[in-house]
């Protein structure tokens, strides 16, 4: 397995992307990884692990401990190993992802996995999905698991003596894999089994054969063929017998068979004879019971004719009994006529009383509304009255107001004036102030031009040549100056508000003109109305009272319009059930004396001194004597039928029997001439002969029977145990060889060694071998590796346990033994030793390359020049070596480096070539 | 004009675990002292590798320390470069105020800028001190990547010579390893690989070079020396002598003597049977540091502590019984069996006779269905 690239992200310290080209370092092959403590030298090694197997080495953290602390969560983790193994590149990628669950609670981690292996210059994807699955595959393809990983390609922090002291247990399961050692556990497991089935097929056929001579009931074969040959005798004989009986049984039987039909036709006539007889018995006592049958018959004609005329009466009764009902419901209505017509009465009654009240209180309430809209028409003008009222107060109101307003102008006016003369004044003053100023200046000026005098020269002033005394400045002159510009700008500005407050001062005066004018208006209006301001207001007030009243009196009209409407409905109501009422009782009293003429008519038709109370006892008698006398006919009808069919019937049966037995006396004749017998044998001891002979005959052929099988059994038998014995011979030379095989390559032999055991311990010594020409390069000669052999103990070769031979005191001792330092030097002998010796084997794992974490740091300067000087070697053989290290001597020694920095974003590597060129 | 050239002195050196410190204190004050105050040379020069490791142990610093203490004392001039096992910042303390006593030590790329002058009758001699340097430094101090070693070293070279001219006599101390020179095992294995090599041609403009780095004393080319290291510092430099060397310069010509070094212990190799080193230890005692080679081809016991009897500072021991003389070469597949022959060997050993055809057979018959049945990756 050589690397090739590895790429990581948002893995251990990487958090940013990172990208190491390994296939730079084809050439050096032995290259330093190094940095600070903590900068991610490990998380290389770890990544490589993590995208084959998703472990970091030692198979001890997961995802969840690998992934960056501190980035977000949609911050993908992403692992992606390029590398070369068995003559092919393969990539394998990891990735993870956090996000939130759909519900928003939970954090939930996405994972991708894929491995694809190269094809020409495309990746041909092998496989994506589970964890697992590419788990599987890199195992398949490097040939080793993550624990045996972690154990030959990289040696991890603490851990590269692991192998070292691995126990024998643990080592067979190592070896096992890597060598491929399982064909040996394999044939010795079937061979073993072949053995076992062998035996057990033997012991099969053994106890076959018992039971095939408890079969037969020998205890050997030779007693089997005595006995086959005295039954077989046995059987002839009985076979005779038989012969012999069958052929007497068919005499007496045909004898016994003549007899029995002579007597049968015999019985026969003699049963008809008696029948004969029976019949004609009967017959007489049939005829005597016809004729008395026939005597009544005739008698019973009468009766038919009484039926008929009782028939008729039931028929007038029942018509009587339906009348009857029909009175009485016709008197039920004509009572209740008569109540009906009393209450419509009293309806009535009531019905115009009401009606005289409604009409009544209709004309008051038409009186009432007359009045009240005679009234309502005043309205209105008290309305017109009140909005004249309303202008006038309003009139006053803003006079009233216009008075406020010119007052208040005034006083603006006044104001302003006494501003403006304020400032008036003080401009005034400065005013004057300047003059004087000026008047201190111009005596300076005369300073001034004093100082430009020269003697002989002109005096601008008043020209004198002469200048004796001229002007002397006044100390002041420049402060004169200034304090004068500033007087004159706060002239300026005095002079400047006085003008603004004068144009103040004349707007209000306008203003105030106005307001004047305003009032005088208003004032001439008011004068013009002939009614005071106090008396407005009242006015106002009785006019709006009168006003609502008026209003409250339409109220009161409208309830009573709609009242009286709703009262001439209900007059009209009124009027027309009077007019119903009128008529119904009318109709009542005519159907009251229809029904008195229907009543009459029907007391008339009644049956002659029956009420009709009686009719229906009468009916009943009536009804039942009726029914007796029919049924009286009938049965007498039926007897008679049956006893005429019955004398017909026994006619025939005796003409049946008479020819019958003529029949039979025929026959009788025939058969005793044919045969000549005339049944005159004891048939029962002739019967009893041939039973017993039957008997014998029986037992004679069952016994021959079984004998016949029990001969064909035992001859099977025989041949059988024949071949099986045969077999059995074969089987047991086989199981011996088997057994004994089996037994020594299982372990079962003077030394207690299985050739399992015996290969991995010559495996075992073949890499010991290897390991320790690296080991006394590593140790200057002074030690060397060995397998402990100890032969006190059973399994003497089994052990796969490594013990050290130290030079210096020549003796043996025990790998734990060895300091720090030279453990770490043996395990790397080991290692070597056994990637050797891995490598050379056929469908063995490729081991190109090794990477070695810390462990040099304790070596001492010398140790360490030993250690490194044997690596040079190593790496010149081909293959790659990675050393993780600290150690600053080796940063000096060991050009070619991969340095992990690290700054607040994360670790990044930095690769640093050797300066040799091919 | 007289100089002493030295290098390599490994200052704190180990070796198999035993100080040299002892040994080392001995040549300085005993030997190296005495030399340099009898033959008042105008310079000493001390080509690299003062001290063995980056961080050194305080005992050496403070030898070191008396030595320059002691040759200011004497007044005669001190140049000194740092090595490849130095560290260059640590030896720089005071590189200002030791010049101003006769102490040039040179721990910076640049101090060739600054080479110690000597003037007699005329002639100016003019000693370039050039320490060690890395590829990395190289290319830092030139502020371009260069193309390997080598190239790096001539472009240095080269900035010399742009300030040298030919009327002076001129020195080179420098610290590197020129091809086709003989290596020994105390040289720091991977940095000596061919990366780092220089042609001799390199130096050329100069009238000597004196290398230090190669601990056998050799001559690299025409006026191009290695002094090599004052003491034997590994077992297989026990047949070098060791010396320092002294020139003599009369302008250009220059005569070279080799002075040798004697050693309070020895470093040897002594070989032979375990019976044959106890009679000879009994007839010649030595406290010399040995290595023992035993040509038995079993296992004694304890050796060592028997021979210390006679040998006191024994410091490592090898023998036949483990030493492979083989260099580790490819594993072949020749040590492997086939499996028949694994199997005859299993029933050879373990049953004690051969199996038998049938045996033979019927094991062979599974084993093809095993290969058949068992995955081959």
């Amino acid at each position: 397995m050589k690397p090739i690239e590895l790429t990581i992200q948002g893995f251990g310290s990487y958090i940013n992307k990172c990208t190491i080209d390994f296939s730079a370092f084809e050439n050096d092959r032995l290259f330093l990884i190094t940095g600070s403590t903590g900068g991610g030298k490990t998380t290389i090694l770890d990544a490589m692990c993590f995208a084959l197997y998703c472990r970091a080495t030692g198979g001890l953290r997961s995802w969840e401990q690998m992934r960056s602390v501190g980035v977000d969560d949609d911050y993908p983790t992403k692992i992606e190993f390029v590398f070369a193994s068995g003559g092919c590149t393969y990539k394998f990628t990891r990735s993870r992802s956090i996000y939130l669950s759909r519900n928003k609670t939970e954090k939930k981690a996405r994972d991708e996995h894929a491995c694809y292996k190269l094809d020409g210059n495309d990746w041909h994807l092998i496989e994506e999905g589970a964890e697992s699955h590419i788990n599987a595959r890199a195992t398949e393809i490097l040939g080793l698991d993550c624990e045996q990983f972690s154990k030959i390609i990289v040696l991890p922090q603490g851990e590269f003596r692991k192998l070292l002291l691995a126990s024998s247990k643990e080592k067979t399961a190592i070896f096992e894999k890597l060598f491929l050692t399982e064909k040996w556990s394999f044939v010795t497991d079937r061979i073993r089994t072949a053995a076992k089935e062998l035996k057990d097929s033997l012991e099969n056929m053994h106890s076959e054969q018992g039971i095939l001579l408890s079969g037969v009931g020998a205890e050997s074969c030779a007693e089997l063929e005595q006995r086959i040959i005295a039954l077989t005798e046995e059987q002839h004989e009985k076979e005779r017998i038989k012969k012999d009986t069958s052929a007497k049984i068919t005499e007496l039987e045909t004898l016994i068979k003549n007899i029995n039909e002579v007597n049968a036709v015999k019985q026969k006539i003699i049963k008809h004879k008696n029948e004969l007889d029976n019949q004609q018995r009967l017959k007489t006592t049939a005829d005597e019971e016809f004729k008395r049958m026939d005597a009544e018959h005739k008698a019973n004609e009468k009766m038919q004719s009484v039926i008929n005329s009782l028939n008729g009466q039931i028929g007038v009764f029942i018509a009587a009994q339906s009348n009857a009902s029909k009175l009485k419901d016709i008197e039920k209505a004509i009572t209740a006529a008569n109540s009906h017509l009393k209450a419509k009465d009293n309806e009535l009654t009531g019905c115009v009383q009401q009606l005289e009240n409604s009409k009544k209180t209709i004309a008051a309430i038409e009186k009432r509304i007359e009045q009240a809209r005679s009234r309502l028409d005043t309205k209105a003008a008290l309305v017109q009255k009140l909005l004249t009222l309303k202008s006038i107060e309003k009139t006053y109101d803003k006079l009233q107001n216009a008075k406020k307003t010119l007052k208040q102008v005034e006083e603006k006016a006044a104001v302003c004036n006494d501003k403006s003369e304020k400032e008036r004044v003080k401009l005034e003053l400065l005013q004057k102030e300047i003059k004087q100023l000026e008047h201190l200046k111009s005596q300076d000026m005369a300073a001034v031009l004093a100082d430009a005098l020269q003697d002989g020269a002109p005096c601008p002033v008043c020209g004198s040549v002469h200048h004796p005394s001229p002007a002397v400045k006044s100390a002041s002159t420049q402060d004169i100056q200034s304090r004068l510009d500033i007087l004159n700008q706060t002239a300026d500005e005095e002079a400047g508000i006085c003008e603004k407050l004068k144009n103040q001062h004349l707007s209000a005066l306008a203003e105030k003109n106005n307001a004047q004018k305003t009032v005088d208006e208003l004032q001439a209006e008011c004068d013009g109305f002939n009614i005071y301001y106090r008396t407005v207001t009242d006015d106002i007030q009785k006019t709006e009272l009168a006003i609502a009243e008026l209003d409250n009196l339409k109220n009161t009209v409208d309830t009573d319009i709609s009242e009286l409407a709703k009262l001439k409905s209900s007059v009209a109501k009124l009027e027309s059930k009077i007019t119903e009422i009128r008529l119904d009782t009318e109709n009542t009293r005519i159907s009251i004396e229809k029904n008195s003429g229907t009543k009459e008519q029907i007391i008339s038709a009644m049956p002659d001194n029956i009420s009709p109370d009686e009719i229906d006892a009468k009916l009943d008698a009536l009804t039942e004597q009726n029914n007796r006398l029919t049924k009286q006919l009938e049965t007498h009808n039926k007897l008679y039928n049956e006893a005429v069919r019955k004398q017909e019937v026994i006619n025939a049966q005796i003409h049946q029997l008479k020819s019958q037995l003529s029949e039979f006396e025929n026959e009788y004749a025939a058969i005793t001439e044919r045969t000549g017998e005339t049944g005159s044998y004891d048939t029962d001891a002739l019967n009893e002969k041939l039973t017993a002979l039957k008997a014998l005959h029986e037992d004679c052929t069952e016994q021959s029977g079984k004998l016949l099988s029990t001969l064909k059994f035992m001859n099977e038998t025989e041949k059988r145990l024949k071949s099986l014995s045969d077999k059995f011979e074969k089987a047991d030379r086989d199981y011996k060889t088997i057994a004994r095989l089996s037994d020594i390559i299982s372990g079962k032999n003077a030394m207690k060694v299985s050739v399992k055991t015996f290969v991995l311990t010559i495996m075992l010594d073949g890499i010991i071998a290897q390991s320790n020409i690296y080991l006394s390069k590593f140790s200057n000669s002074r030690y060397s590796l060995h397998r402990v052999i100890d032969k006190t103990k059973g399994n003497a070769m089994s052990g796969l346990d490594i013990e050290v031979f130290d030079a210096y005191y020549g003796m043996y001792r025990s790998v734990g033994t060895l300091s720090g330092g030279e453990l770490f030097l043996a395990s790397l002998s080991l290692a070597f030793g056994l990637s050797d010796v891995v490598q050379s084997y056929a469908g063995g794992v490729h081991l190109d390359s090794i990477f070695i974490d810390e462990g040099f740091g304790s070596l001492d300067k010398e140790t360490l020049d030993t250690a490194m000087r044997a690596l040079n070697q190593i790496k010149d053989m081909g293959r790659l070596v990675g050393i993780i290290s600290h150690v600053s001597e080796l940063m000096a020694m060991i050009e070619p480096k991969i340095i992990v920095k690290s700054d607040k974003s994360g670790s990044y590597v930095q690769v640093v070539l050797s300066s040799q060129k091919m | 004009m007289r100089i002493i050239h030295t290098s390599d002195w490994h200052l704190g050196k180990t070796l198999c675990g035993q100080s040299l410190i002892d040994d080392q204190a001995y040549f300085i004050n005993e030997f190296f002292l005495p030399l340099v105050q009898e033959q008042t040379p105008d310079i000493v020069i001390i080509s690299g590798d003062i001290f063995d490791k980056n961080i050194a142990p305080v005992d050496t610093i403070r030898l070191f320390d008396s030595f320059i203490g002691k040759m200011s004392k004497l007044k005669i001039p001190l140049a000194v470069i740092t090595g490849n096992h130095d560290s260059r910042e640590r030896i720089a303390i005071g590189t200002e105020l030791l010049k101003n006593s006769g102490i040039y030590i040179a721990a910076d790329t640049g101090a060739f800028n600054s080479p110690v002058e000597l003037c007699e009758n005329g002639i100016k001699y003019k000693i370039y001190l050039l320490p060690y340097f890395s590829k990395q430094q190289a290319n830092e101090y030139l502020g371009e990547d260069c193309d390997g070693y080598a190239d790096a070293f001539g472009k240095i070279i080269s900035k010399i010579e742009q300030t040298m001219s030919t009327d002076d006599v001129n020195i080179l101390a420098a610290h590197c390893f020129v091809s086709g020179s003989s290596l020994s095992e105390s040289e720091n294995p991977i940095y000596v690989g061919n990366s780092s090599q220089v042609s001799a041609g390199l130096f050329k403009s100069f009238d000597y070079t004196a290398l230090g780095h190669l601990h056998s004393p050799q001559y690299a080319g025409n006026n191009i020396r290695y002094s090599g290291s004052p003491l034997k510092y590994s077992f297989d430099e026990e047949r070098q002598k060791k010396s320092v060397t002294l020139l003599e310069l009369n302008g250009k010509n220059i005569d070279v003597k080799e002075i040798c070094v004697p050693a309070i212990h020895d470093v040897k190799t002594l070989t032979g049977s375990f019976d044959e080193l106890m009679v000879s230890g009994e007839k010649n005692p030595s406290e010399d540091y040995i290595h023992i080679h035993l040509t038995d081809d079993f296992p004694i016991f304890m050796p060592v502590d028997r021979l210390r009897a006679f040998y006191p500072n024994i410091l490592s021991l090898s023998c036949d019984y483990i030493d492979l003389k083989n260099e580790i070469t490819e594993y072949t597949a020749e040590k492997q069996s086939s499996d028949e022959e694994m199997f005859r060997q299993f029933m050879l050993q373990i049953n004690g006779s051969e199996p038998t055809e049938a045996e033979l057979e019927l094991f062979m018959s599974y084993l093809g269905q095993a290969d058949a049945e068992v995955k081959i990756p």
